[in-house]
């Protein structure tokens, strides 16, 4: 959806009517060059489109314990469609409690709450093995509590519950699937020592995929995967064979429905020389063909004066469902093809990959920065599986807010 | 207490805290008199310009206002007392702004404005230079009226 009318409209009524309107806003403007092959959204020649974004964020007081906040944001990824980030309102109830009802970002990770907002961290776009969950804001209602431990420890506690409606668009097939959230609740603790934060959290939901056996896959140039079971069940009529096809088709179509467990943790350093991230996450499904998603990261950085220089090394290290398990090859090895296929469907609910990142980062006066960002992605030859293919990109850009 | 001797009191009382904020240029932490925290120390005072502290009241949170960002005062405030460039603090900042946590901190560029907006914006806290050098060439001494000095940055 587009809103133009009514970011135009908020912003010419705004001063005539309230008088304490905040506006801040932030832009990423990016460029990138794939150095080896097509790469996250860039190929070989300079685009300037995919990590472009702009925000803008209008929040009011309503009293002086009610606020509203409103986050309009457009991606170039999103062919600068622009949409409702966040629109949440906020009640305070003191200082240090705080309820919010609307649409705000799911918590995650550590970065998660600026997660677009390039000007808050020192890359270009947060790792893209570990901040990889698909649901970015979820609608619903959350609690945010702050206190002190001892006088000396700050802890953050948040809770929520809610619901998430989204296409999620699966791996490389390009395909939007129908997905949603339910029962979605999670739990958040960031501990604060003088430059250290120690996060904590975990996350419940019932995950709903609509007719996911109706997606085209690449192992079956183009046919779906219930196609590819109306087959395999017709070429295996009554040898004995429908037990296990079948028990396979159920066992995907179990991503129908399943609860789904995300937990995370991290440790940051953020001091006035140097800085440092390490996050891992774990997301499981209680059944279903997708893999267990595994990730992690490590950040290490330093500060000279306005610049900082600072190296990531992230992973995802999936443990994928082996849906040809029960086809017992050597018994039946005509079932070759069948069982590619169903490692493709498998593979396809995974990631394995590493990535390495070195960055520069410079402040060229208060609100802008200058970043140039390179990665270096390894993951397996879909040839031979035991090497790995590493393809470079490389990316630059200005990161704002105002 | 008698009238002539409460009298004298109030005036020498009047007049000390006068002299005081006659007599130095300094670099303060100000407060709008609902803020009622004592003996603040750096670390405090860092805390509560990164939004990490919940120490000045439990009712409200603080608003925050500088002077720009620029200025000698937050120079000389950021190098000692934040221990970081205002490009980290104007980027911790983003984080709480597009967080919802907080309020963004107002920069005012005149120290007699920022006094005001102060001592008029119950639990404001302000980073504020009593010594104005920019008017005529030499150093104007300003009165911290209305509002309670927190921490010193300088004298």
């Amino acid at each position: 959806m587009r809103y133009p009318p009514l970011l135009l409209s908020v912003a010419l009524l705004a001063p005539a009517s309230y008088a304490d309107i905040q506006f801040n806003g932030f832009l990423s403007a990016v460029g990138g060059v794939a150095t080896d092959e097509p790469i996250r959204g860039y190929e070989k020649d300079a685009t300037f489109k995919n990590d472009t974004l702009f925000g803008l964020q209008a929040s009011a007081d309503i009293s002086d314990k009610l606020s509203m906040t409103g986050q309009l944001v457009s991606r170039g990824e999103n062919d600068y469609a622009t949409d409702l980030s966040w629109g949440y309102i906020a009640y305070e109830v003191t200082s240090s409690f705080r309820v919010r009802m609307g649409k705000f970002r799911t918590p995650f990770y550590f970065s998660s709450d600026f997660l677009e907002v390039g000007y808050a961290y020192p890359g270009i776009a947060p790792s893209d093995e570990v901040y990889s969950v698909q649901f970015d804001n979820i609608e619903g209602i959350d609690l945010f509590y702050n206190t002190s431990l001892f006088d000396t420890v700050n802890l953050d506690v948040q809770a929520y519950y809610g619901s998430v409606s989204t296409d999620f668009v699966l791996g490389d097939t390009g395909q939007a699937i129908d997905t949603e959230t339910r029962n979605h609740v999670g739990l958040v603790t960031t501990f604060g020592l003088g430059d250290f934060a120690l996060r904590l959290s975990a996350h419940n939901a019932t995950l709903s995929v609509k007719n996911f056996l109706d997606i085209a896959i690449p192992a079956l140039k183009g046919a779906t995967m219930n196609e590819f079971f109306d087959a395999a069940i017709a070429a295996t009529q009554g040898q004995g064979f429908d037990d296990i096809v079948a028990g396979i088709r159920t066992e995907i179509s179990d991503i129908e429905e399943t609860r789904a467990t995300f937990v995370s943790a991290g440790l940051k350093y953020d001091g006035e020389y140097v800085f440092g991230v390490v996050e891992g996450t774990n997301l499981t499904y209680d059944k279903g063909p997708s893999a267990e998603q595994r990730r992690y990261l490590a950040t290490a950085g330093v500060n000279i004066g306005s610049a900082s220089i600072f190296t990531t090394f992230s992973r995802a290290d999936d443990v994928y469902v082996d849906l040809a398990k029960p086809i017992n090859l050597t018994l039946t090895p005509q079932f070759a093809e069948q069982a590619a296929v169903l490692d493709g469907i498998s593979e396809l609910l995974g990631v394995t990959s590493d990535t390495i990142t070195f960055g520069i980062r410079y402040d060229f006066e208060p609100g802008a920065a200058l970043k140039i960002q390179y990665d270096s992605v390894s993951t397996p030859d879909p040839a031979n599986p035991n090497d790995d293919i590493t393809n470079g990109l490389l990316r630059f850009g200005v990161d704002l807010v105002f | 207490m008698k009238p002539l001797f409460r009298k004298a009191l109030t005036g020498l009382i009047f007049a000390s805290s006068f002299a005081v904020s006659l007599c130095y240029a300094d670099i303060v932490v100000i407060g709008h008199p609902s803020v009622t925290a004592q003996n603040l120390t750096s670390d405090d005072i860092r805390e509560i310009f990164l939004d990490k502290s919940a120490k000045l009241s439990k009712k409200k949170k603080s608003e925050l206002v500088l002077l720009e960002l620029d200025s000698k005062a937050a120079t000389i405030f950021f190098k000692d007392v934040m221990r970081m460039t205002p490009s980290k603090f104007k980027s911790h900042w983003s984080k709480q702004i597009f967080t919802g946590k907080g309020k963004a901190p107002t920069y005012i560029a005149n120290p007699q404005e920022l006094i005001d907006y102060v001592a008029s914006t119950p639990y404001a806290v302000g980073l504020v230079d009593t010594g104005n050098d920019s008017i005529d060439g030499g150093t104007q001494q300003i009165l911290l009226d209305g509002v309670r000095t927190l921490y010193t940055v300088k004298k």
